[in-house]
Protein backbone atom coordinates (compact mmCIF):
# COMPACT_ATOMS: atom_id res chain seq x y z
CA UNK A 1 0.00 0.00 0.00
CA UNK A 2 1.52 3.43 -1.03
CA UNK A 3 0.95 5.70 1.82
CA UNK A 4 2.49 8.90 0.08
CA UNK A 5 1.10 8.96 -2.50
CA UNK A 6 -1.77 10.83 -1.81
CA UNK A 7 -1.24 14.17 -3.74
CA UNK A 8 -3.26 14.72 -6.80
CA UNK A 9 -1.62 13.48 -9.76
CA UNK A 10 -2.35 17.09 -12.01
CA UNK A 11 0.87 18.21 -11.17
CA UNK A 12 3.60 16.72 -13.19
CA UNK A 13 6.26 18.96 -13.09
CA UNK A 14 9.35 18.46 -11.28
CA UNK A 15 9.66 21.50 -8.80
CA UNK A 16 12.78 22.61 -9.64
CA UNK A 17 14.36 26.01 -7.48
CA UNK A 18 11.45 26.02 -4.34
CA UNK A 19 13.79 25.42 -1.59
CA UNK A 20 11.61 25.84 1.58
CA UNK A 21 10.69 23.37 3.72
CA UNK A 22 7.65 24.37 5.38
CA UNK A 23 7.47 22.36 8.16
CA UNK A 24 8.33 18.99 9.06
CA UNK A 25 5.23 17.83 8.83
CA UNK A 26 4.39 15.54 5.58
CA UNK A 27 0.25 16.57 5.44
CA UNK A 28 -1.41 19.56 6.15
CA UNK A 29 -4.73 17.94 6.88
CA UNK A 30 -5.69 14.74 8.39
CA UNK A 31 -9.93 13.98 7.74
CA UNK A 32 -11.29 11.83 10.89
CA UNK A 33 -14.53 10.80 9.19
CA UNK A 34 -16.48 7.31 9.78
CA UNK A 35 -16.92 5.63 6.22
CA UNK A 36 -20.06 4.45 6.46
CA UNK A 37 -21.58 7.42 6.84
CA UNK A 38 -19.76 9.91 4.52
CA UNK A 39 -16.96 8.30 2.51
CA UNK A 40 -19.17 8.14 -0.76
CA UNK A 41 -20.25 11.74 -0.56
CA UNK A 42 -19.35 14.33 1.90
CA UNK A 43 -15.54 13.32 2.87
CA UNK A 44 -14.61 12.37 -0.67
CA UNK A 45 -16.15 15.61 -1.98
CA UNK A 46 -14.11 17.57 0.76
CA UNK A 47 -11.04 15.56 0.40
CA UNK A 48 -11.46 16.07 -3.33
CA UNK A 49 -12.04 19.89 -3.13
CA UNK A 50 -9.42 20.66 -0.31
CA UNK A 51 -6.65 18.87 -2.72
CA UNK A 52 -8.06 20.58 -5.47
CA UNK A 53 -6.60 23.54 -3.70
CA UNK A 54 -3.55 22.18 -3.13
CA UNK A 55 -3.75 21.36 0.42
CA UNK A 56 -2.16 17.86 1.30
CA UNK A 57 -4.82 15.67 2.74
CA UNK A 58 -4.29 12.10 4.57
CA UNK A 59 -7.65 10.41 4.67
CA UNK A 60 -7.48 6.64 3.59
CA UNK A 61 -10.09 4.14 4.98
CA UNK A 62 -7.83 1.24 4.02
CA UNK A 63 -5.71 2.27 6.93
CA UNK A 64 -8.51 1.13 8.89
CA UNK A 65 -7.86 -2.46 10.60
CA UNK A 66 -5.90 -4.41 12.74
CA UNK A 67 -2.14 -3.65 13.42
CA UNK A 68 -2.29 0.02 11.00
CA UNK A 69 -3.97 2.19 14.33
CA UNK A 70 -0.15 3.07 15.24
CA UNK A 71 -0.13 4.08 11.64
CA UNK A 72 -2.75 6.03 11.35
CA UNK A 73 -1.27 7.89 14.85
CA UNK A 74 1.64 8.35 12.83
CA UNK A 75 -0.32 10.11 10.10
CA UNK A 76 -2.14 12.11 12.76
CA UNK A 77 1.06 13.19 14.15
CA UNK A 78 2.38 14.35 10.59
CA UNK A 79 -0.46 16.42 10.08
CA UNK A 80 -0.05 20.14 10.88
CA UNK A 81 -4.03 19.85 11.37
CA UNK A 82 -7.38 17.70 11.04
CA UNK A 83 -10.61 18.24 10.30
CA UNK A 84 -12.94 15.96 11.93
CA UNK A 85 -16.36 14.94 10.40
CA UNK A 86 -18.52 14.16 12.97
CA UNK A 87 -21.70 12.10 11.62
CA UNK A 88 -24.06 9.89 12.90
CA UNK A 89 -22.66 7.03 13.46
CA UNK A 90 -19.07 8.36 14.15
CA UNK A 91 -18.85 7.37 17.69
CA UNK A 92 -20.29 3.97 16.56
CA UNK A 93 -16.59 3.29 15.34
CA UNK A 94 -13.67 2.47 17.90
CA UNK A 95 -11.49 4.23 15.40
CA UNK A 96 -13.31 7.09 14.63
CA UNK A 97 -13.23 7.25 18.59
CA UNK A 98 -9.23 6.35 18.86
CA UNK A 99 -8.85 8.95 16.03
CA UNK A 100 -10.55 11.82 18.03
CA UNK A 101 -8.44 11.11 21.06
CA UNK A 102 -5.43 11.13 19.80
CA UNK A 103 -6.69 14.24 17.24
CA UNK A 104 -7.45 15.93 20.71
CA UNK A 105 -4.63 14.66 22.68
CA UNK A 106 -2.41 16.44 20.01
CA UNK A 107 -3.64 19.38 20.27
CA UNK A 108 -3.42 20.04 23.43
CA UNK A 109 0.16 19.10 23.50
CA UNK A 110 1.60 19.87 20.14
CA UNK A 111 -0.80 22.56 19.02
CA UNK A 112 -1.93 20.48 16.45
CA UNK A 113 -4.97 22.53 14.70
CA UNK A 114 -8.48 20.98 14.83
CA UNK A 115 -11.81 22.03 12.41
CA UNK A 116 -15.16 20.11 13.45
CA UNK A 117 -17.67 19.91 10.87
CA UNK A 118 -21.14 18.16 12.28
CA UNK A 119 -22.17 16.67 9.35
CA UNK A 120 -26.30 15.68 10.41
CA UNK A 121 -25.88 16.06 13.77
CA UNK A 122 -25.80 18.25 16.09
CA UNK A 123 -23.55 19.60 18.06
CA UNK A 124 -24.85 19.34 21.37
CA UNK A 125 -25.57 15.57 20.89
CA UNK A 126 -21.41 15.25 20.04
CA UNK A 127 -20.80 17.54 22.77
CA UNK A 128 -22.97 15.70 25.74
CA UNK A 129 -22.77 12.64 24.09
CA UNK A 130 -26.36 12.39 23.53
CA UNK A 131 -28.54 11.24 20.15
CA UNK A 132 -26.41 8.82 18.27
CA UNK A 133 -23.59 9.73 20.49
CA UNK A 134 -24.66 8.29 23.35
CA UNK A 135 -25.64 4.03 23.05
CA UNK A 136 -21.75 3.84 22.74
CA UNK A 137 -21.25 5.56 25.67
CA UNK A 138 -23.92 3.68 27.52
CA UNK A 139 -22.85 0.11 27.19
CA UNK A 140 -18.77 0.87 28.20
CA UNK A 141 -17.40 -2.78 28.55
CA UNK A 142 -18.26 -2.66 24.66
CA UNK A 143 -15.52 -0.19 24.09
CA UNK A 144 -11.85 0.01 25.02
CA UNK A 145 -12.68 -3.04 28.07
CA UNK A 146 -14.11 -0.95 30.22
CA UNK A 147 -11.07 1.37 30.46
CA UNK A 148 -12.74 3.82 32.12
CA UNK A 149 -9.94 6.56 32.27
CA UNK A 150 -10.21 6.02 28.51
CA UNK A 151 -13.33 6.49 28.48
CA UNK A 152 -13.42 9.52 30.35
CA UNK A 153 -10.99 10.74 28.17
CA UNK A 154 -12.70 10.41 25.15
CA UNK A 155 -15.79 12.12 26.65
CA UNK A 156 -13.76 15.08 27.47
CA UNK A 157 -12.51 15.11 23.87
CA UNK A 158 -15.49 14.94 22.24
CA UNK A 159 -16.75 17.91 24.27
CA UNK A 160 -13.58 19.85 23.79
CA UNK A 161 -14.16 18.77 20.09
CA UNK A 162 -17.58 20.20 19.82
CA UNK A 163 -16.56 23.54 21.39
CA UNK A 164 -13.90 24.37 18.73
CA UNK A 165 -14.66 26.80 15.97
CA UNK A 166 -16.30 24.79 13.24
CA UNK A 167 -19.18 24.51 10.83
CA UNK A 168 -22.43 22.46 11.18
CA UNK A 169 -24.04 21.15 8.12
CA UNK A 170 -26.72 21.53 6.60
CA UNK A 171 -27.18 24.53 8.54
CA UNK A 172 -23.96 25.74 6.23
CA UNK A 173 -24.05 28.31 9.51
CA UNK A 174 -20.48 29.26 10.74
CA UNK A 175 -20.01 28.67 14.16
CA UNK A 176 -18.77 30.84 17.36
CA UNK B 1 -28.38 -11.78 -12.97
CA UNK B 2 -30.17 -9.43 -10.56
CA UNK B 3 -26.96 -7.93 -8.89
CA UNK B 4 -25.44 -7.46 -11.94
CA UNK B 5 -28.64 -5.50 -13.63
CA UNK B 6 -28.57 -3.43 -10.01
CA UNK B 7 -25.03 -2.50 -9.97
CA UNK B 8 -25.34 0.21 -12.62
CA UNK B 9 -28.42 1.45 -11.14
CA UNK B 10 -27.33 2.01 -7.72
CA UNK B 11 -24.36 3.49 -9.62
CA UNK B 12 -26.30 5.69 -11.08
CA UNK B 13 -28.50 6.93 -7.94
CA UNK B 14 -25.28 7.23 -6.31
CA UNK B 15 -23.31 9.98 -8.91
CA UNK B 16 -27.00 11.71 -8.71
CA UNK B 17 -26.77 12.11 -5.45
CA UNK B 18 -23.39 13.33 -5.32
CA UNK B 19 -24.16 15.46 -7.69
CA UNK B 20 -26.73 16.85 -6.04
CA UNK B 21 -24.51 17.53 -2.98
CA UNK B 22 -21.67 19.09 -5.00
CA UNK B 23 -24.41 21.15 -6.30
CA UNK B 24 -25.49 22.06 -3.19
CA UNK B 25 -22.22 22.81 -0.92
CA UNK B 26 -19.79 25.01 -2.69
CA UNK B 27 -20.13 27.89 -0.92
CA UNK B 28 -20.22 25.07 1.89
CA UNK B 29 -16.80 24.19 0.70
CA UNK B 30 -15.46 26.74 0.15
CA UNK B 31 -15.89 28.15 3.87
CA UNK B 32 -14.42 25.04 4.99
CA UNK B 33 -10.97 25.65 2.65
CA UNK B 34 -10.71 29.27 3.46
CA UNK B 35 -10.77 28.30 7.22
CA UNK B 36 -8.30 25.54 6.91
CA UNK B 37 -6.02 27.47 4.60
CA UNK B 38 -6.19 30.11 7.75
CA UNK B 39 -5.74 28.03 10.56
CA UNK B 40 -3.03 26.39 8.31
CA UNK B 41 -1.22 29.76 7.99
CA UNK B 42 -1.40 30.79 12.20
CA UNK B 43 0.10 27.36 12.45
CA UNK B 44 2.78 26.99 10.37
CA UNK B 45 3.00 30.63 8.62
CA UNK B 46 6.08 30.43 5.84
CA UNK B 47 8.58 31.01 8.14
CA UNK B 48 11.34 32.82 6.09
CA UNK B 49 14.62 30.16 5.87
CA UNK B 50 17.38 30.80 7.89
CA UNK B 51 19.40 28.93 5.23
CA UNK B 52 19.14 31.86 2.73
CA UNK B 53 21.24 34.91 4.11
CA UNK B 54 19.46 38.10 3.02
CA UNK B 55 16.29 36.61 1.57
CA UNK B 56 14.03 38.61 3.99
CA UNK B 57 15.12 41.77 2.60
CA UNK B 58 14.43 40.70 -0.57
CA UNK B 59 11.39 39.20 -0.42
CA UNK B 60 10.17 42.70 1.03
CA UNK B 61 11.40 44.90 -1.55
CA UNK B 62 9.09 42.97 -4.10
CA UNK B 63 6.32 42.85 -1.70
CA UNK B 64 6.85 46.69 -1.70
CA UNK B 65 6.52 46.62 -5.65
CA UNK B 66 3.30 44.34 -5.63
CA UNK B 67 1.12 46.63 -3.44
CA UNK B 68 -0.96 43.34 -2.07
CA UNK B 69 -2.76 45.87 -0.44
CA UNK B 70 -4.43 47.54 -3.59
CA UNK B 71 -7.38 46.40 -4.65
CA UNK B 72 -7.99 48.76 -6.98
CA UNK B 73 -5.19 47.64 -9.54
CA UNK B 74 -4.16 45.29 -11.07
CA UNK B 75 -0.39 45.14 -11.36
CA UNK B 76 2.41 43.07 -13.12
CA UNK B 77 5.88 43.07 -11.57
CA UNK B 78 9.43 42.08 -12.93
CA UNK B 79 11.90 40.20 -11.47
CA UNK B 80 15.27 41.15 -13.39
CA UNK B 81 18.81 40.01 -12.92
CA UNK B 82 21.45 37.54 -14.26
CA UNK B 83 21.44 33.52 -14.06
CA UNK B 84 21.77 32.66 -10.26
CA UNK B 85 21.42 35.43 -8.26
CA UNK B 86 18.15 34.26 -6.84
CA UNK B 87 14.79 35.96 -9.06
CA UNK B 88 13.04 32.11 -8.34
CA UNK B 89 13.65 31.96 -4.86
CA UNK B 90 12.89 35.61 -3.90
CA UNK B 91 9.70 35.36 -6.20
CA UNK B 92 8.89 31.82 -4.16
CA UNK B 93 8.80 33.41 -0.59
CA UNK B 94 6.91 35.93 -1.62
CA UNK B 95 4.32 33.41 -3.13
CA UNK B 96 4.32 31.13 -0.79
CA UNK B 97 3.79 34.27 2.09
CA UNK B 98 0.94 35.95 0.72
CA UNK B 99 -0.94 33.07 -2.30
CA UNK B 100 -3.71 32.92 0.70
CA UNK B 101 -5.04 36.03 0.01
CA UNK B 102 -6.15 35.30 -3.49
CA UNK B 103 -8.86 33.42 -4.74
CA UNK B 104 -6.68 31.39 -7.85
CA UNK B 105 -3.42 31.02 -8.28
CA UNK B 106 -0.03 29.59 -9.58
CA UNK B 107 3.42 29.15 -9.97
CA UNK B 108 4.51 28.34 -13.61
CA UNK B 109 7.82 26.97 -12.96
CA UNK B 110 10.77 27.74 -15.95
CA UNK B 111 8.55 28.64 -18.75
CA UNK B 112 11.30 28.79 -21.28
CA UNK B 113 12.35 24.86 -20.29
CA UNK B 114 8.48 23.76 -19.99
CA UNK B 115 7.19 25.32 -23.24
CA UNK B 116 10.18 24.18 -25.05
CA UNK B 117 9.19 20.81 -23.72
CA UNK B 118 5.26 20.88 -23.53
CA UNK B 119 4.43 23.58 -25.67
CA UNK B 120 2.22 26.94 -24.67
CA UNK B 121 -1.21 25.55 -25.14
CA UNK B 122 -0.08 23.18 -22.63
CA UNK B 123 1.09 25.28 -20.20
CA UNK B 124 -1.91 27.25 -20.68
CA UNK B 125 -4.16 24.80 -19.94
CA UNK B 126 -2.49 23.60 -16.74
CA UNK B 127 -2.68 27.19 -15.81
CA UNK B 128 -6.33 27.70 -16.48
CA UNK B 129 -7.23 24.60 -15.02
CA UNK B 130 -5.39 25.69 -11.79
CA UNK B 131 -6.68 28.77 -11.55
CA UNK B 132 -10.14 27.29 -12.04
CA UNK B 133 -10.12 24.66 -9.77
CA UNK B 134 -9.94 22.12 -12.33
CA UNK B 135 -12.65 22.61 -14.01
CA UNK B 136 -11.65 21.83 -17.47
CA UNK B 137 -11.63 24.83 -19.86
CA UNK B 138 -11.73 23.98 -23.68
CA UNK B 139 -9.64 26.97 -25.03
CA UNK B 140 -10.24 25.67 -28.60
CA UNK B 141 -14.07 24.85 -28.14
CA UNK B 142 -15.11 28.27 -25.54
CA UNK B 143 -11.76 30.29 -26.70
CA UNK B 144 -10.29 32.97 -23.94
CA UNK B 145 -11.52 32.26 -21.01
CA UNK B 146 -11.56 35.72 -20.00
CA UNK B 147 -15.53 35.69 -18.23
CA UNK B 148 -13.89 33.06 -16.05
CA UNK B 149 -10.98 34.96 -14.96
CA UNK B 150 -12.26 37.87 -14.00
CA UNK B 151 -13.88 36.27 -11.09
CA UNK B 152 -11.40 35.80 -9.52
CA UNK B 153 -8.40 37.76 -7.93
CA UNK B 154 -5.51 35.90 -9.14
CA UNK B 155 -1.92 35.88 -8.48
CA UNK B 156 -0.08 34.08 -10.96
CA UNK B 157 4.10 33.93 -11.33
CA UNK B 158 5.55 33.21 -14.35
CA UNK B 159 9.48 31.92 -14.26
CA UNK B 160 11.87 31.75 -15.87
CA UNK B 161 10.54 34.30 -19.16
CA UNK B 162 12.67 34.76 -22.61
CA UNK B 163 10.49 35.54 -24.96
CA UNK B 164 7.24 38.23 -25.58
CA UNK B 165 5.45 35.48 -26.38
CA UNK B 166 4.96 33.64 -23.72
CA UNK B 167 3.52 36.78 -21.79
CA UNK B 168 1.07 36.96 -24.67
CA UNK B 169 -0.02 33.40 -24.65
CA UNK B 170 0.15 32.62 -21.02
CA UNK B 171 -1.23 36.50 -19.54
CA UNK B 172 -2.87 37.99 -22.51
CA UNK B 173 -4.49 41.62 -21.82
CA UNK B 174 -4.39 43.37 -17.95
CA UNK B 175 -7.72 44.33 -18.55
CA UNK B 176 -8.84 40.56 -18.42
CA UNK B 177 -7.73 40.46 -14.80
CA UNK B 178 -10.24 41.12 -11.73
CA UNK B 179 -8.58 44.20 -9.40
CA UNK B 180 -5.87 43.20 -7.52
CA UNK B 181 -4.81 40.59 -8.93
CA UNK B 182 -1.25 40.08 -9.11
CA UNK B 183 1.43 38.90 -11.89
CA UNK B 184 4.90 38.70 -11.12
CA UNK B 185 7.50 37.99 -14.60
CA UNK B 186 10.68 36.38 -13.52
CA UNK B 187 13.23 37.10 -16.15
CA UNK B 188 16.76 37.91 -17.62
CA UNK B 189 15.34 40.24 -20.13
CA UNK B 190 14.77 43.96 -19.44
CA UNK B 191 13.34 44.50 -22.33
CA UNK B 192 10.57 41.98 -22.07
CA UNK B 193 9.10 44.27 -19.18
CA UNK B 194 9.80 47.37 -20.56
CA UNK B 195 6.04 46.99 -22.01
CA UNK B 196 4.84 44.49 -19.20
CA UNK B 197 5.58 45.92 -16.62
CA UNK B 198 4.47 48.15 -13.85
CA UNK B 199 7.23 48.47 -11.65
CA UNK B 200 10.87 45.92 -12.18
CA UNK B 201 12.58 44.11 -8.89
CA UNK B 202 16.49 43.93 -9.76
CA UNK B 203 17.41 41.26 -7.41
CA UNK B 204 21.02 42.72 -5.84
CA UNK B 205 24.10 40.71 -5.40
CA UNK B 206 24.60 39.31 -1.79
CA UNK B 207 26.66 41.55 0.31
CA UNK B 208 29.92 40.41 1.78
CA UNK B 209 28.15 39.21 5.18
CA UNK B 210 25.39 37.42 3.23
CA UNK B 211 27.24 35.62 0.81
CA UNK B 212 29.73 34.34 3.21
CA UNK B 213 26.74 33.45 5.20
CA UNK B 214 25.61 31.31 2.39
CA UNK B 215 28.47 29.35 1.78
CA UNK B 216 28.95 28.78 5.41
CA UNK B 217 26.05 27.28 5.51
CA UNK B 218 26.38 25.16 2.51
CA UNK B 219 29.99 24.17 4.06
CA UNK B 220 29.93 24.24 7.56
CA UNK B 221 26.26 23.81 8.43
CA UNK B 222 26.79 26.86 10.10
CA UNK B 223 26.76 30.75 9.70
CA UNK B 224 30.46 30.78 10.35
CA UNK B 225 33.51 29.14 9.26
CA UNK B 226 35.62 27.31 11.59
CA UNK B 227 38.74 28.78 12.52
CA UNK B 228 40.98 26.75 10.14
CA UNK B 229 39.18 27.96 6.89
CA UNK B 230 38.93 31.28 7.42
CA UNK B 231 41.15 32.87 4.89
CA UNK B 232 39.68 30.23 2.26
CA UNK B 233 36.82 30.82 2.88
CA UNK B 234 37.25 34.31 2.04
CA UNK B 235 39.09 33.87 -0.79
CA UNK B 236 36.14 31.67 -2.52
CA UNK B 237 33.42 34.10 -0.75
CA UNK B 238 35.15 36.32 -2.60
CA UNK B 239 35.15 34.78 -6.05
CA UNK B 240 31.85 33.90 -6.00
CA UNK B 241 31.30 38.24 -6.00
CA UNK B 242 27.79 37.87 -4.40
CA UNK B 243 26.12 35.18 -6.45
CA UNK B 244 24.38 32.90 -4.90
CA UNK B 245 24.63 30.03 -7.29
CA UNK B 246 28.46 29.97 -7.07
CA UNK B 247 28.24 30.37 -3.60
CA UNK B 248 25.98 27.26 -3.22
CA UNK B 249 27.79 25.24 -6.11
CA UNK B 250 30.86 26.15 -4.77
CA UNK B 251 30.05 25.27 -1.22
CA UNK B 252 28.86 21.96 -2.44
CA UNK B 253 31.98 20.60 -4.36
CA UNK B 254 34.12 21.58 -1.16
CA UNK B 255 32.11 19.94 0.97
CA UNK B 256 33.79 16.81 3.05
CA UNK B 257 37.18 18.02 1.49
CA UNK B 258 40.33 18.85 3.66
CA UNK B 259 42.49 22.02 3.37
CA UNK B 260 44.48 20.60 0.35
CA UNK B 261 41.75 19.93 -1.72
CA UNK B 262 40.38 23.20 -0.87
CA UNK B 263 43.85 25.22 -1.93
CA UNK B 264 43.91 23.33 -5.22
CA UNK B 265 40.40 23.92 -6.36
CA UNK B 266 41.50 27.56 -5.06
CA UNK B 267 44.66 27.79 -7.78
CA UNK B 268 42.28 25.82 -10.34
CA UNK B 269 40.03 28.62 -10.25
CA UNK B 270 42.29 31.26 -10.96
CA UNK B 271 42.74 29.58 -14.18
CA UNK B 272 39.68 27.88 -15.31
CA UNK B 273 36.18 28.87 -14.28
CA UNK B 274 34.26 26.17 -12.14
CA UNK B 275 32.50 23.29 -14.83
CA UNK B 276 29.21 23.37 -12.81
CA UNK B 277 29.45 26.70 -12.77
CA UNK B 278 30.25 27.28 -15.74
CA UNK B 279 27.39 24.62 -17.46
CA UNK B 280 24.46 27.36 -15.28
CA UNK B 281 25.92 30.12 -16.59
CA UNK B 282 26.24 29.10 -20.10
CA UNK B 283 22.62 29.12 -20.71
CA UNK B 284 21.76 32.99 -20.89
CA UNK B 285 24.86 33.24 -23.19
CA UNK B 286 23.55 29.98 -25.31
CA UNK B 287 20.07 32.21 -25.37
CA UNK B 288 21.70 34.89 -27.88
CA UNK B 289 21.45 35.25 -31.28
CA UNK B 290 25.16 35.11 -33.23
CA UNK B 291 25.88 39.13 -33.04
CA UNK B 292 25.03 39.00 -29.59
CA UNK B 293 27.49 35.80 -28.57
CA UNK B 294 30.06 37.52 -30.81
CA UNK B 295 30.05 40.84 -28.87
CA UNK B 296 29.82 39.13 -25.65
CA UNK B 297 32.70 36.91 -26.31
CA UNK B 298 34.84 40.16 -27.82
CA UNK B 299 33.82 42.07 -24.81
CA UNK B 300 34.76 39.16 -22.31
CA UNK B 301 38.25 38.19 -23.59
CA UNK B 302 39.51 42.52 -24.29
CA UNK B 303 37.34 44.89 -23.49
CA UNK B 304 35.81 44.73 -20.17
CA UNK B 305 35.78 48.15 -18.07
CA UNK B 306 36.73 49.72 -21.27
CA UNK B 307 34.60 53.23 -22.08
CA UNK B 308 31.46 51.82 -24.20
CA UNK B 309 32.30 54.29 -27.03
CA UNK B 310 35.41 53.35 -27.74
CA UNK B 311 34.30 49.03 -27.23
CA UNK B 312 31.14 49.80 -30.24
CA UNK B 313 33.76 51.75 -32.15
CA UNK B 314 35.79 49.11 -33.03
CA UNK B 315 32.98 46.28 -32.46
CA UNK B 316 30.83 47.91 -35.35
CA UNK B 317 30.78 46.67 -38.61
CA UNK B 318 28.56 46.68 -41.68
CA UNK B 319 26.13 43.66 -40.22
CA UNK B 320 26.61 44.69 -36.81
CA UNK B 321 25.66 47.99 -34.83
CA UNK B 322 27.94 47.40 -31.47
CA UNK B 323 26.12 49.91 -29.71
CA UNK B 324 22.98 48.46 -30.28
CA UNK B 325 23.84 44.97 -29.87
CA UNK B 326 25.43 46.20 -26.11
CA UNK B 327 22.47 47.66 -25.13
CA UNK B 328 20.90 44.03 -25.67
CA UNK B 329 23.26 42.34 -23.71
CA UNK B 330 22.48 44.78 -21.22
CA UNK B 331 19.07 44.33 -21.04
CA UNK B 332 19.83 40.63 -20.93
CA UNK B 333 21.90 41.21 -17.30
CA UNK B 334 25.22 39.96 -19.30
CA UNK B 335 27.08 43.47 -19.33
CA UNK B 336 26.15 46.56 -17.38
CA UNK B 337 27.40 50.04 -18.28
CA UNK B 338 28.10 52.43 -16.10
CA UNK B 339 29.92 55.78 -16.06
CA UNK B 340 30.29 54.92 -20.12
CA UNK B 341 32.27 51.87 -18.98
CA UNK B 342 31.35 48.42 -20.02
CA UNK B 343 31.38 46.20 -16.97
CA UNK B 344 30.21 42.27 -16.41
CA UNK B 345 29.91 39.87 -13.28
CA UNK B 346 33.50 38.35 -12.65
CA UNK B 347 31.76 35.23 -13.02
CA UNK B 348 30.63 35.96 -16.71
CA UNK B 349 33.83 37.76 -17.58
CA UNK B 350 35.51 33.97 -16.89
CA UNK B 351 32.81 31.95 -19.00
CA UNK B 352 33.04 34.29 -22.02
CA UNK B 353 36.94 33.91 -21.70
CA UNK B 354 36.18 30.52 -21.54
CA UNK B 355 34.28 29.85 -24.22
CA UNK B 356 36.19 32.31 -26.42
CA UNK B 357 38.99 29.53 -25.58
CA UNK B 358 36.96 27.22 -26.53
CA UNK B 359 36.12 28.37 -29.97
CA UNK B 360 38.18 25.40 -32.42
CA UNK B 361 40.63 25.00 -29.28
CA UNK B 362 42.14 22.34 -31.48
CA UNK B 363 44.33 24.70 -32.96
CA UNK B 364 44.83 27.88 -31.47
CA UNK B 365 45.37 29.92 -34.65
CA UNK B 366 42.02 29.08 -36.03
CA UNK B 367 40.65 31.07 -32.82
CA UNK B 368 39.26 33.98 -33.24
CA UNK B 369 40.05 35.30 -30.05
CA UNK B 370 43.24 34.72 -28.58
CA UNK B 371 43.63 36.61 -24.55
CA UNK B 372 46.45 34.47 -23.12
CA UNK B 373 50.06 35.38 -23.53
CA UNK B 374 51.39 32.01 -23.86
CA UNK B 375 48.53 30.87 -27.08
CA UNK B 376 49.48 34.26 -28.38
CA UNK B 377 53.53 33.51 -28.30
CA UNK B 378 53.00 30.24 -29.38
CA UNK B 379 50.89 30.79 -32.51
CA UNK B 380 53.39 33.50 -33.64
CA UNK B 381 56.62 31.35 -32.69
CA UNK B 382 55.01 28.97 -35.00
CA UNK B 383 53.78 30.92 -37.50
CA UNK B 384 50.13 29.43 -37.90
CA UNK B 385 48.47 32.60 -38.39
CA UNK B 386 48.27 33.68 -41.78
CA UNK B 387 47.09 37.83 -41.33
CA UNK B 388 46.80 39.27 -37.65
CA UNK B 389 45.20 42.85 -36.84
CA UNK B 390 45.44 43.91 -33.46
CA UNK B 391 44.96 46.56 -31.12
CA UNK B 392 46.00 47.11 -27.90
CA UNK B 393 43.53 48.55 -25.30
CA UNK B 394 44.44 50.09 -22.09
CA UNK B 395 44.63 46.87 -20.05
CA UNK B 396 47.36 45.87 -22.64
CA UNK B 397 45.68 42.73 -24.21
CA UNK B 398 46.32 42.09 -27.93
CA UNK B 399 43.30 41.37 -29.93
CA UNK B 400 43.57 39.37 -32.81
CA UNK B 401 40.36 39.59 -35.56
CA UNK B 402 39.10 38.99 -38.57
CA UNK B 403 40.40 35.37 -39.38
CA UNK B 404 42.35 36.11 -42.27
CA UNK B 405 42.80 33.45 -45.54
CA UNK B 406 45.17 33.54 -47.68
CA UNK B 407 44.32 32.49 -51.34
Amino acid sequence: MDLCNHRPPLMAFASSSSSIVLSKCEFDVFVSFRGADTRHDFTSHLVKYLRGKGIDVFSDAKLRGGEYISLLFDRIEQSKMSIVVFSEDYANSWWCLEEVGKIMQRRKEFNHGVLPIFYKVSKSDVSNQTGSFEAVFQSPTKIFNGDEQKIEELKVALKTASNIRGFVYPENRYLK
Amino acid sequence: MNICFQLPLVQFVLNLYIRAICSSEPDFLDEIVKNTFRMLNELSPCVIPDDLPGIESRSKELEKLLMFDNDECVRVVGVLGMTGIGKTTVADIVYKQNFQRFDGYEFLEDIEDNSKRYGLPYLYQKLLHKLLDGENVDVRAQGRPENFLRNKKLFIVLDNVTEEKQIEYLIGKKNVYRQGSRIVIITRDKKLLQKNADATYVVPRLNDREAMELFCLQVFGNHYPTEEFVDLSNDFVCYAKGLPLALKLLGKGLLTHDINYWKKKLEFLQVNPDKELQKELKSSYKALDDDQKSVFLDIACFFRSEKADFVSSILKSDDIDAKDVMRELEEKCLVTISYDRIEMHDLLHAMGKEIGKEKSIRKAGERRRLWNHKDIRDILEHNTVHHIYSWFTSSGILFLCRPFTVP
